[in-house]
């Protein structure tokens, strides 16, 4: 684990467990995310984003095991390393984190509240679970959060229901909720699909300045590249349980290496292009129950295969400096023409066995 | 709120407006009528009653009145107080009524009672604890429970009770506290005896509402608001408790005027089979003796006491359910 890392994930792989024996659903997942940055998680749908996300807090539902692999967390003041993956999911380790220095927004803000209570009082709740704060102090508390998600009104609106705000409030007061104890990592899973595109826009652009006012690091999921260029700093493709490349967002969209991220790119719609018909990926993900051997993208890759992709999973590996990959592969001369230096501090990683012959056993 | 509660309210009157005319049609149906009935019982006795004096009791009692002024009289002197005289027990139908309405009333509300305590926390449990031993184990004597009529049950606990224990479980007090007036004494010595009821009464509904029960809070356990509330650091029991299982309740209570009436109409047969002092052996004999005034306030008596438990169960709903309470708002 990097110094100035927060979070590491390493090798985690997550098992649905059923009757006869168990189904991987992450397969060695690694990732770090670093101080007061946006790092995406992007990937299509059912390749694993929330499952990841929710076990970063070990909220996984029925069923769902973290089956090995480590997720190291590092207290931001006293620096103390926990093993997430180690813990037991209501240990009361794992609850002090929860909301307080790891908090989560999710996709559905018409369903995270509950109806019964009004917004303030569990936007309180989370306050008072972690601060030795007296009931009005958390209002207090409450009414001002809400005033910075944006909320009009935010004195009579602590005393509503969930029903009584539309779908942006709503996003907006689950925000709230979510930075009440000033986390230092927010983990938002797809935190604006269920909204209408204009109000997309708000919550990110909303997002985005509290990340900027309040420095926590942010884990933004989406399996919408576009909306990835806006947010992120760092950007993680997945596939099937996997990263399959993973770099600075502006290497993500300039040399792209990974077939799959390729084509994750050209299926974003283009303002100004017209298209014929929305272009998207072909072929479908594989269900958990035909996970391909080899590579698991090889289903789909249109690429000149090689023996490997039908026998190994590949590495995810940083891009070889200069010279190395040259007399590799159609996808590394690419590189080579762009000149694929890391530009930032952030390597570039693919996963990919064009890209990385194996040399090496 | 307050708007809402009336017009809850004045709903309930007009259904009750409703049943009384029902009640009342109930008790001019036997053919003849009072005075019919009358001149019948003084003829057994050997006495014999000319048309006219016959006619005279008519008009006196009003009988010879149009129906709807009839059922004015007889409605204006329900509400107050007045339900008719009682042709078999000799006194006011309000006396007959008044000395088994609290045993009623107490082997209904321990029902609820019992219905309720075992239910929510076992429903709770079996939801928590989906398909195991315990689960499964509830899940069949529910099945038992509700498969089995109450007279059939009854019975079996008669039975059951006099074989083992050698003592009757019929009725609802010693043989020595019988005939005492009430008393803290013979009050203690009924909730004694009164759970053998209770448990016939009870237990089809307990079986339903665990199932209910358990089935709402197995949905409202996979809500998204479950994992959000557990995001927050709150311990796993803490947030059972307080979201999904106060969720689940809802419909558990909104079924509360239902349970009511189902327990009601369970009870006269109950109290027939197991001879209870209650208002269901008189509910049957006044309706085999044609006995229709105790009969028709019978009727009324059962009937409000389940449009009452109705909009009790509505009241609590609103005061549950803010979305109930402020669409009742907006309306
Ligand atoms: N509780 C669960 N029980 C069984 N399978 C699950 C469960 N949760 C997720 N899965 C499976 O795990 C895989 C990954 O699911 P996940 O929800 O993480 O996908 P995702 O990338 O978030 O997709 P989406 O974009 O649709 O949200 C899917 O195949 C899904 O069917
Ligand atoms: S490893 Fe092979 S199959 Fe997988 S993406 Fe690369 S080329 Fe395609
Ligand atoms: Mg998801």
């Amino acid at each position: 684990m990097n110094q100035n890392e927060l979070l590491r994930v390493e090798e985690l792989h997550i098992s649905l467990q059923m009757d006869k024996g168990s189904l991987p659903v992450v397969n060695g997942i690694s990732f770090g995310l670093k101080k007061g940055q946006i790092l995406a998680l992007v990937g299509e749908s059912g390749c694993g984003k929330s499952v990841t996300s929710l076990s970063l807090m070990r909220l996984l539902g029925k069923g769902l095991e973290i089956s090995g692999g480590q997720i190291l967390f590092r207290h931001p003041e006293s620096g103390d390393v926990t093993d997430i993956a180690a813990l037991g999911s209501n240990d009361k380790a794992m609850r002090k984190l929860r909301g307080d220095q790891i908090a989560m927004i999710f996709q559905e803000p018409m369903s995270s509240f509950s109806p019964l209570h009004t917004i303030g009082e569990q936007i309180m709740e989370v306050v008072r679970l972690h601060r030795k704060v007296s009931k009005l102090d958390a209002r207090k508390r409450a009414i001002e959060l809400l005033d910075k998600v944006g909320i009009a009104d935010p004195a009579q609106a602590v005393d509503r229901y969930p029903h009584e705000f539309s779908g942006g409030q709503r996003q907006r007061a689950m925000i709230a909720r979510a930075l009440a104890c000033d986390p230092s990592v927010l983990v938002a899973d797809e935190p604006t699909t269920a909204l209408d595109v204009t109000i997309q826009a708000q919550i990110l652009k909303l997002l985005k300045d509290l990340q900027q006012e309040m420095g926590m690091a942010i884990i933004f999921i989406t399996h919408d590249l576009g909306l990835v260029a806006q947010m992120a700093d760092e950007v993680a493709i997945m596939y099937m349980g996997n990263v399959v490349e993973h770099g600075a967002t502006r290497a993500i969209f300039k040399q792209p290496q990974h077939p799959y991220t390729k084509r994750l790119l050209q299926a974003i719609p283009r303002l100004g292009v017209i298209q014929d018909k929305l272009q998207s990926i072909e072929g479908s993900v594989p269900n958990l129950f035909e996970r391909p051997v080899g590579c698991a993208f090889n289903t789909r890759c249109t690429e000149q295969q090689r023996d490997a992709c039908q026998q190994r999973l590949p590495a995810l590996r940083a891009i070889e400096p200069l010279g190395l990959v040259a007399q590799q592969g159609t996808a590394a001369v690419v590189s080579n023409d762009v000149g694929v230096v890391n530009s930032s501090d952030v390597i570039h990683s693919v996963a990919c066995h064009l890209i990385h012959t194996e040399a090496v056993a | 709120m307050i708007q809402m509660i009336i017009k809850r309210m004045v709903s309930a009157l007009a259904m009750l407006t409703v049943l009384s005319m029902i009640a009342f049609v109930l008790i001019q149906l036997p053919p003849g009528d009072y005075a019919d009935a009358y001149a019948g019982k003084k003829s057994q006795g050997g006495a014999v009653m000319t048309a006219e004096q016959i006619e005279e009791i008519r008009d006196k009692l009003g009988l010879n009145e149009p129906l709807y002024i009839q059922y004015i009289n007889w409605a204006s002197d329900f509400v107050q107080g007045d339900f008719g005289y009682s042709w078999e027990y000799h006194r006011p139908v309000i006396d007959v009524v008044a000395e088994r309405m609290p045993v009623t009333l107490t082997l209904v509300f321990m029902t609820l009672v019992f219905t309720y305590f075992i239910a929510v926390p076992m429903g709770i449990y079996c939801a928590l604890r989906q398909y195991s031993i315990g689960d499964h184990a509830i899940s069949l004597l529910g099945y038992i429970g509700l498969a089995i009529p109450n007279f059939m049950f009854a019975l079996i606990l008669l039975y059951l009770s006099s074989v083992f224990w050698g003592t009757s479980a019929g009725g609802l007090f010693s043989p020595v506290m019988q005939d005492a007036p009430w008393s803290w004494e013979k009050f203690k010595d009924m909730m004694a005896h009164i759970w053998v009821p209770v448990v016939v009464l009870g237990t089809a509904g307990t079986a339903f509402q665990i199932r209910t029960m358990r089935a709402t809070l197995l949905d409202e356990l996979n809500k998204m608001y479950v994992t959000a509330a557990r995001a927050t650091g709150m311990d796993e029991r803490k947030v059972i408790m307080k979201y999904p299982v106060r969720m689940a309740l809802n419909p558990v209570v909104s079924t509360l005027g239902w349970e009511l009436t189902n327990i009601i109409s369970g009870a006269p047969i109950v109290g027939v089979v197991m001879s209870l002092p209650d208002m269901g052996p008189l509910f049957l004999n006044s309706l085999l003796n044609q006995d229709m005034y105790l009969a028709g306030a019978l009727v009324m008596v059962y009937c409000i006491l389940v449009i009452l438990g109705t909009l009790i169960s509505d009241l609590l709903l609103m005061l549950l359910d803010p979305r109930i309470r402020m669409g009742a708002m907006k309306a």
